[in-house]
C-alpha cells in the first residue's frame, strides 16, 4: 500500500485519523500536542471559558509580553482546534465527554487537584474509556503525594539531577549555585517524552486492544538522562560525577576524556578529543607545539586529568583566531570542534540555512517573520505537517458538539 | 504482560550514546534488538569509565552497560564483504535499522538505506548525524558535549550575565538526540503498521537540541536583543532561583510562579515585615525589587535543611525541590516508588543499578531486565540458531575473522 496525497497535494503525516485531546497548563502538554499534530493527528484543546493561555504560556510582566505570548501560542497551538471546557457546566462536560469517547489519546497536564475537582482524575478517565490512551505529565509522577506537587521547569531540573550536574569545574561551590539549562528544557523534554509515550500507547493498543494510563514524570525524564552519572556511583567510581571527570568540589578527579569550552578572539569554541587521532589532529591544527611533546600529555586519561595545565596553551594560541576559523580548521583535521554560537548566529549559520531547519512564524503585527524551529525529525514519506495558525479560544466548540453529538453523554 | 513493542525486531548499528540509548529504550519495551558491533573496533564507550570497581575492561563500563540493557550482541568485521552480507541478512529479518555513524560510513559498507531496502522493502531506517545528512557541513564530525555550544544552548546556560556554561548536565545533547529519534521512529512504525510502508527517518543532533529553543528566538525577535544566560532566574517570575541551604554544597530550588504563589510564600515564611508591601503583590513589583527579595530568601534558606525547606514550601503549594545530587537520586522516594532504577545481573560485574525511563505504565510492571550483552555473546544464537547457518560455516567465518 502506498501513501496517498492529501487534498493539498502534500503527503499526509503519520497519524491521519488519530484524535488527540489536550488539556494542558503549560509547555509540556502544549508541546506534546504540537508534536502529535505535526504528525497529522487532529488535536482538540480543552480550554477554560475565561481564557488561560496567558497564565500557561505568557512570559510575564515584561514590555514585550503580548508579542511574545502571541508568537508562543502560534508556535505551540498552531493547527489545533479549541473546545471550551467548563467542568461546572453540564453541557460542556457532555461535549468534552463525547469527544473523549471517540479520542485515541488524552494529553493531561493540569494540576492534579484541579483535575480531580473537575471529575477528570486520570485513573477514572482511563477506567471509563478503556480504549483511551491517557498520558499524564506531572512533576514527579502520579504515585503518592507528589502527584500534587507544583510543576516547574526549574524544580524539575533540581529534583531530576540535571541542575546539580550542569556546571563543571565550578570555581567555588559555595558561591556558584547549580544551574538549570537555559530556556525551558525540562518542559519541552517532558512534552517530547509524552509524545513518545502516546505513540507507544498506540503500539500497545494494537497488540492488546486496550488503552493505557501512562505516567510521565518530569523528574524521571531528566533522571533518565543521568545514566552515566548514576553509573559512576553504582559502578564504584563515585567521586567523579560527569564526563568531565570533575565533581563540583574537585578540580581533579577521574577524567574520561579531554574537552572544553575555550575563549578565542570573538567568543568561545568547544572541542572534544576522546580518541588519540582526534588529539593528534588538534595538535596538527595548532602547529605541533613543543609543549605537547611533554611525556605527561601522551596518555589520554592523564592528558584529561591535566587539562588545567593544558588549557593556558589553548587560551594563548586561540586568542587571535575566530571561532569560525577554528571550527573549520578543526573539522579539517576530523576533530569535533565547534563555535559557541548564540541563537542569532545559529539561525544564520550556513548549515542551518542549507537545511532550512528554521522556518518563518508570522508575528501578530503582520509585518515580521520570526525564525523558529521546524521539524525535529524528517520522515521521508510522512512529512511534518506545519501550522502556525492557532484557534481562537473556544472556536470549534459548536462544530465539535455537532460532530460528536451522536455519541451521547459520558 | 504484553509490552508495547513485542514482535518488533531492530538491527542496531549505532554506537556511542545517542543511538544506543534509543535502542535500549526499544529493547526495554519489548523489541528484540540485535547490536551489530565488532571486537576489532569496539564501541568507544566500552572503553570509557566508569569501570566497575575501577578495573578496566570491555565488559566493565557502566556507561556502555547503562545504554545497552536487553540487547543481543553479534560481532562482525564490516570491512569484509561476507560480514556485510551477513548484516544484510540480519536486516532482512528486521523491522527497523538504526545507525549513527559519520556521514556516508554505512554506505561504504554497502549497508545504506538504498542497499537495505533491497533486502527489506518495508524497512524503517533511522539515520542520524551531528549536523544532518545534507548541507555543507554534513561530513563534519561530532560528539555530544560540544554541540550544546554550537546550538546556542550553552549561550543561554550560565550564571546571570556570566559566560556560557561549558557543560549541560546529563550528557544533554546525546540523550536529547536519542529521545528525538524515537519520536520519528515510533511515528514511522505507526505508519508502517497502518500502511505496510517503510521509510527513512533522518534527524540531526543540532536540530534535536535547537528544536527546544523557540522561546529564545521569539525573545530575540520581540526585543531585538540576543538572549544570554540568566542563571536560574526567570524573566517574568520572582523569586525564582536556586538558593543555598544548610550543609556542604546543598541547595534548594524555589519557583514562585504567580501572585498566588507569592501569598503562599509569605504564609510559609512569616515575619518578613517588608514583604507585606503592596508593590510586591504583583510580579512586576517583585521583579523591581528582586535583589532584596532574593537576599532575604537566601538568608532564610541558608540556615535550614534543604529537605525541610522543600517540604514546607510544597505543603503550601509552592513549586520547590532539593537540588538532587546523584546520591539523592538513588535514594529518592518518588523515583524508588515508581521502580525507576533497573537492576541488571551481569556475568562479569554482578548486580548493578542503572537509571531507567521517564514514564511508567501498568504494562511495564515487572519490566524484564537482561544484562548488557558481552561482545559477541549472541553470535551462535543469531547466526546458527536464527539464520540457520551451518556450524562448520560459522567456524570458518570465525577463523577468517568475519565474525570477530
Amino acid at each position: 500500500m502506498t501513501t496517498a496525497l492529501n487534498g493539498g497535494g502534500r503527503p499526509p503525516g503519520a497519524l491521519p485519523g488519530t484524535l488527540v485531546v489536550e488539556w494542558s497548563a503549560g509547555r509540556p502538554g502544549a508541546y506534546a500536542g504540537k508534536l502529535l499534530r505535526g504528525l497529522g493527528a487532529e488535536v482538540v484543546l480543552l480550554e477554560p471559558p475565561a481564557g488561560g493561555r496567558d497564565a500557561a504560556l505568557g512570559p510575564g510582566p515584561i514590555p514585550t509580553h503580548d508579542a511574545e505570548l502571541a508568537a508562543r501560542i502560534r508556535f505551540l497551538h498552531g493547527g489545533k482546534q479549541s473546545l471550551t471546557f467548563d467542568p461546572a457546566d453540564a453541557r460542556s462536560r457532555e461535549i468534552a465527554g463525547a469527544v473523549l469517547a471517540r479520542a485515541d489519546i488524552l494529553l493531561l497536564q493540569r494540576p492534579l487537584a484541579e483535575a480531580e475537582h473537575a471529575a477528570m482524575r486520570p485513573e477514572d478517565l482511563a477506567a471509563r474509556w478503556p480504549n483511551l490512551i491517557v498520558v499524564t505529565m506531572t512533576l514527579a509522577g502520579l504515585r503518592g503525594e507528589q502527584r500534587y506537587w507544583r510543576q516547574s521547569d526549574l524544580v524539575a531540573h533540581a529534583i531530576g539531577g540535571t541542575a546539580f550536574a550542569t556546571p563543571a569545574r565550578v570555581p567555588d561551590p559555595a558561591t556558584y549555585p547549580p544551574l538549570k539549562p537555559g530556556g525551558y528544557q525540562a518542559d519541552y523534554t517532558t512534552g517530547l517524552t509524552a509524545a513518545n509515550a502516546a505513540l507507544l500507547g498506540l503500539q500497545l493498543r494494537r497488540r492488546t486492544g486496550a488503552g493505557q494510563l501512562i505516567d510521565v514524570s518530569a523528574q524521571a525524564t531528566l533522571a533518565s538522562y543521568m545514566r552515566m552519572d548514576v553509573a559512576y556511583r553504582t559502578y564504584g567510581m563515585g567521586d567523579a560525577m560527569n564526563i568531565s571527570g570533575l565533581s563540583r568540589q574537585s578540580l581533579t578527579g577521574r577524567p574520561s576524556t579531554i574537552w572544553g569550552l575555550v575563549p578565542c578572539k570573538d567568543g568561545y569554541f568547544a572541542f572534544q578529543a576522546t580518541e588519540q587521532y582526534q588529539w593528534d589532529g588538534l595538535m596538527r591544527m595548532m602547529g605541533d607545539p613543543a609543549w605537547a611533546k611533554d611525556s605527561r600529555f601522551q596518555d589520554p586519561v592523564e592528558r584529561a586529568a591535566r587539562w588545567d595545565e593544558i588549557e593556558p596553551h589553548f587560551v594563548g594560541w586561540f586568542a587571535d583566531r575566530t571561532k569560525r576559523d577554528i571550527f573549520h580548521a578543526g573539522q579539517a583535521e576530523h576533530v569535533p570542534v565547534f563555535p559557541c554560537f548564540n541563537v542569532e548566529e545559529l539561525v544564520r549559520d550556513e548549515q542551518q540555512v542549507a537545511r532550512a531547519f528554521f522556518v518563518d512564524l508570522p508575528a501578530d503585527d503582520g509585518a515580521r517573520l520570526i525564525k523558529v524551529p521546524g521539524a525535529v525529525v524528517h520522515l521521508e514519506r510522512t512529512p511534518w505537517q506545519p501550522s502556525f495558525d492557532p484557534p481562537a479560544p473556544g472556536e470549534h466548540t459548536e462544530a465539535l458538539a455537532q460532530r460528536f453529538a451522536a455519541v451521547g453523554a459520558p | 504482560m504484553t509490552l508495547p513493542l513485542e514482535g518488533v525486531r531492530v538491527a542496531d548499528f549505532s554506537w556511542v550514546i545517542a543511538g544506543p540509548y534509543a535502542t535500549e529504550f526499544l529493547a526495554l519495551l519489548g523489541a528484540e534488538v540485535i547490536k551489530i558491533e565488532s571486537s576489532v573496533h569496539t564501541d568507544v564507550n566500552r572503553r570509557l569509565p566508569p569501570m566497575a570497581d575501577g578495573i578496566a575492561g570491555p565488559e566493565r563500563s557502566g556507561l556502555w552497560q547503562g545504554l545497552n540493557l536487553n540487547k543481543k550482541s553479534v560481532t562482525l568485521n564490516l570491512l569484509k564483504p561476507e560480514a556485510q552480507a551477513l548484516a544484510r541478512e540480519i536486516v532482512s529479518h528486521c523491522d527497523i535499522a538504526i545507525e549513527n555513524f559519520s556521514f556516508g560510513q554505512l554506505e561504504k559498507f554497502n549497508l545504506g538505506y538504498e542497499d537495505l531496502k533491497q533486502v527489506r522493502p518495508d524497512l524503517i531506517m533511522v539515520t542520524s548525524s551531528g549536523l544532518g545528512r545534507t548541507g555543507p557541513y554534513r561530513a563534519y564530525v561530532t560528539f555530544g558535549p560540544p554541540m550544546t555550544a554550537y546550538t546556542g544552548l550553552a549561550s543561554l546556560t550560565g550564571q546571570d550575565g556570566g559566560p556560557p556554561e561549558r557543560w549541560v548536565g546529563g550528557l544533554w545533547s546525546d540523550h536529547q538526540a536519542a529521545v528525538t529519534s524515537l519520536f520519528g521512529l515510533l511515528a514511522a512504525l505507526e505508519h508502517r503498521d497502518r500502511t505496510g510502508e517503510g521509510q527513512l527517518v533522518e534527524y540531526s543532533m543540532v536540530e534535536a537540541i535547537a528544536g527546544q529553543l523557540p522561546d529564545a528566538l521569539i525573545e530575540l525577535a520581540a526585543t531585538g536583543e540576543v538572549p544570554g544566560p540568566i542563571g536560574n532566574r526567570d524573566r517574568g517570575m520572582c523569586p525564582h532561583g536556586i538558593y543555598p541551604a544548610a550543609g556542604d554544597d546543598r541547595w534548594v530550588a524555589i519557583a514562585v510562579q504567580d501572585d498566588a504563589d507569592w501569598r503562599r510564600l509569605k504564609q510559609a515564611i512569616p515575619g518578613v515585615a517588608w514583604w507585606a508591601d503592596a508593590d510586591l503583590d504583583t510580579a512586576a513589583g517583585r521583579l523591581a525589587r528582586r535583589a532584596e527579595i532574593e537576599a532575604t530568601l537566601e538568608a532564610w534558606t541558608r540556615a535550614r535543611d534543604p529537605f525541610d525547606i522543600a517540604g514546607l514550601l510544597r505543603s503550601h503549594g509552592i513549586g520547590a525541590g532539593v537540588v538532587a545530587t546523584v546520591e539523592d537520586l538513588l535514594e529518592d522516594p518518588a523515583l524508588r516508588d515508581r521502580g525507576f532504577f533497573l537492576t541488571q545481573d551481569h556475568p562479569e560485574v554482578g548486580s548493578r543499578e542503572i537509571a531507567g525511563l521517564g514514564f511508567d505504565m501498568p504494562a511495564m510492571a515487572g519490566l524484564p531486565v537482561r544484562h548488557a550483552p558481552l561482545l559477541g555473546e549472541h553470535n551462535w544464537e543469531i547466526f546458527v540458531e536464527w539464520l540457520g547457518m551451518e556450524p562448520e560455516r560459522f567456524g570458518e567465518l570465525v577463523a577468517n575473522e568475519v565474525i570477530v
